[in-house]
């Protein structure tokens, strides 16, 4: 019995692999390459011998190229297969910083827990570990275009629209808030104009008076609810897409109620020694609470009460500030309180400021933003296993020493049995 | 919000009280022509404190020779660069006084040398106008101290902005005397005082 299953399963094997032989003549061999190796096989299996199928080990980038070349591969009838080995999903987008300093802002997608490298033509900027939200790079310089490596791929972005700023509106009150406010704003590069009340007729005017639109402000900061004018035309312009700040105090203007934005009637005082040290410097800055109303994220808090909060309406976007005397910081607070401050604010405008966008000429180096699934888009899903599995099976090494057992388990069984 | 406080500054040499009644007179001024919110008092802030930094505005008076601190140099300079203002008097009205040539020593050591501003400045035109410059004090035009009615303040400017404002003109003496005082007088002397703490509250 045994004999004859392993007689009758040797044959079997045996016709198997014949039968593959004869299948397999006149088609191709199975090519394997990395894509390091790529260049010079792309051509050869183009020109020289059309393989039978390929596998593709990801072990560095495959160019946009070599991927259309894979591509037109594929609908040639030439099967293409694919394992990420150590690559992992990788993505990256540039956008420019809405800041007269200019920069570029980064965010890249990867694996939590994977070392995120950011370069630009001149070589690597920084590198950090992913989070689960992935890794954000602010840079400075705003390269013409950034790479950012997660492994043996790298995601390269380039900006793709130059930001043009309009001026800011203060509106208010003249003292040392609205000093400071302006002067951070302006030395951070923004163009201030200003309507700020001093005397029952008489009012701080820089700037020429000017319709309240986009086309002409990227933002209004209003620190008081009584400035000199109107602020009628303040909620069309938040509306149609401007950018507004409010002070707590402001909100109690009626032109702007509409907006819902209100604060709490407790007030917590500026605590005393006055410190801005340390991972929360806005803490000892005296707070107006923000009440809270549906749509509205609460971006800081304090003691459970929202300090900053920000909504949407319509097009636009509305920032409301509970701290109270912010130019505390600037004065008196410790370490470089000055240009903490002047990048606070600018980070505040930034956020709700309104922006013109002209597109920027394409960058002469290619871009591939998102490399591992412009992979799966062309090539399909990877395959979980290595080069030369799933096509034949098994290797032809495994099938002979398969066969060789079969052949010996007869021979055993018929020399233990004594038969001849 | 922290109202507006006129800060008398504290050095440790000289007389720095000598001119107790100009707080008052100028807060009254501000309080006359003006919706600022204001506290009702000045304050004397000593310029080596780190107290000094939550009065954005400074006075200084004085007679005698003027000597920092180490500690009132250090203060005083990042008072300046976080953009305080500071109004410097000399009560002597005397360009050879020992005022004058210690604190401008001072001055300059600190920031640089002190320039004439122009009297047709932004200064001039902060609130009340001007249109001669900076207002002549009843000490020049009697000749006293150095016999000389000075065409223009001085100053420490930062890209056209007054950083610390500078003058031989006695505006201390011009301005001691009780508030109440100034209804006996055709013009308000202390008017040009406002267009001091406009200035410094707006640019």
């Amino acid at each position: 019995m045994l004999e004859g299953a392993a007689h009758g399963l040797a044959l079997g094997i045996l016709a198997w692999l014949l039968l593959g032989s004869l299948r397999g003549s006149g088609a191709g061999p199975a090519e394997s390459a990395g894509t390091r190796s790529l260049p010079a096989s792309l051509p050869r299996w183009s020109t020289v011998v059309r393989p039978d199928r390929v596998h593709l080990t990801i072990d560095g980038d495959v160019s946009p190229t070599a991927l259309d070349w894979l591509a037109a591969l594929v609908r040639t009838g030439v099967p293409v297969r694919w394992d990420a080995g150590r690559a992992t999903p990788v993505a990256a987008v540039a956008d420019p910083m809405t800041d007269p300093e200019g920069g570029t802002r980064v965010r890249a997608a990867a694996v939590a827990g994977v070392t995120v490298t950011l370069a630009d033509g001149l070589g690597s900027l920084d590198s950090v570990t992913a989070a689960r939200g992935g890794a954000t790079f602010l840079a400075r310089s705003g390269p013409a275009w950034i790479s950012v490596r997660a492994g043996p791929l790298a995601a390269r972005a380039a900006v793709a629209d130059s930001l043009v700023l309009g001026r800011i509106l203060l509106l208010g009150q003249v003292g040392w808030e609205s000093k400071f406010v302006m002067a951070a704003l302006e030395e951070r590069g923004w163009r201030v104009e200003a309507r700020l009340g001093l005397s029952p007729r008489g009012a701080v005017l820089q700037g020429a008076a000017r319709l309240l639109d986009t086309s002409g402000y990227a933002a209004v900061i209003v620190l008081d609810s009584a400035p000199p004018g109107s602020l009628a035309t303040v909620p069309a312009y938040l509306r149609s897409g401007g950018g507004v700040i409010l002070a707590t105090s402001a909100t109690r203007a009626p032109a702007l109620r509409g907006l819902g934005a209100a604060q709490l009637a407790a007030t917590l005082p500026a605590r005393e020694p006055f410190d801005t040290t340390g991972p929360d410097p806005r803490r000892s800055l005296g707070l107006v609470p923000i009440a809270e109303v549906p749509g509205q994220v609460a971006l800081e808090r304090r003691s459970g009460r929202a300090a900053l909060a920000a909504r949407r309406i319509d097009r636009g976007r509305l920032l409301i500030v509970g701290y109270q005397d912010t130019w505390r910081w600037r004065m008196a607070g410790g370490g470089d309180a000055a240009q903490a401050h002047r990048a606070w604010w600018a980070d505040l405008v930034g956020a709700v400021a309104y922006v013109g966008r002209i597109p920027r000429p394409l960058s002469a180096v290619g871009t591939d933003e998102a490399p591992f699934a412009h992979l799966v888009d062309r090539l399909g899903p990877p395959s979980a296993v290595g080069p030369g599995a799933g096509t034949a099976g098994m290797s032809d090494g495994a099938m002979f020493g398969i066969l060789a057992g079969l052949l010996v388990l007869g021979w055993a069984s018929r020399r233990f049995r004594g038969a001849a | 919000m922290k109202p507006f406080t006129f800060a008398t500054g504290m050095y440790a040499s000289g007389d720095w009280e000598s001119g107790q009644m100009v707080a008052a007179i100028v807060i009254d001024s501000l309080a006359r022509f003006t919706t600022l919110d204001l506290a009702p008092a000045g304050v004397n802030v000593a310029l080596e404190s780190s107290e000094l930094l939550e009065f954005p505005f400074v006075y200084l008076t004085g007679h005698l020779p003027v000597r920092f601190t180490a500690g009132e140099r250090r203060n005083l300079s990042r008072f300046v660069e976080r953009g305080g203002f500071v109004f410097m008097d000399d009560h002597n009205h005397d360009v050879d006084g020992i005022f004058h040539k210690t604190a401008t020593e001072e001055l300059t050591h600190l920031f640089g040398p002190l320039r004439p501003v122009p009297n047709d400045h932004a200064l001039y035109r902060a609130f009340f106008t001007f249109e001669d410059g900076p207002p002549a004090t009843s000490h020049e035009l009697n000749g006293w101290g150095d016999n000389l009615v000075h065409e223009h303040l001085l100053g420490i400017m930062r890209d056209g902005r007054i950083d610390v404002l500078y003058s031989n003109k006695d505006y201390s003496s011009e301005w001691s005397m009780h508030p109440d005082s100034k209804r006996f007088l055709e013009k308000d002397p202390s008017r040009f005082g406002v267009n001091i703490v406009v200035y410094a509250l707006t640019r």
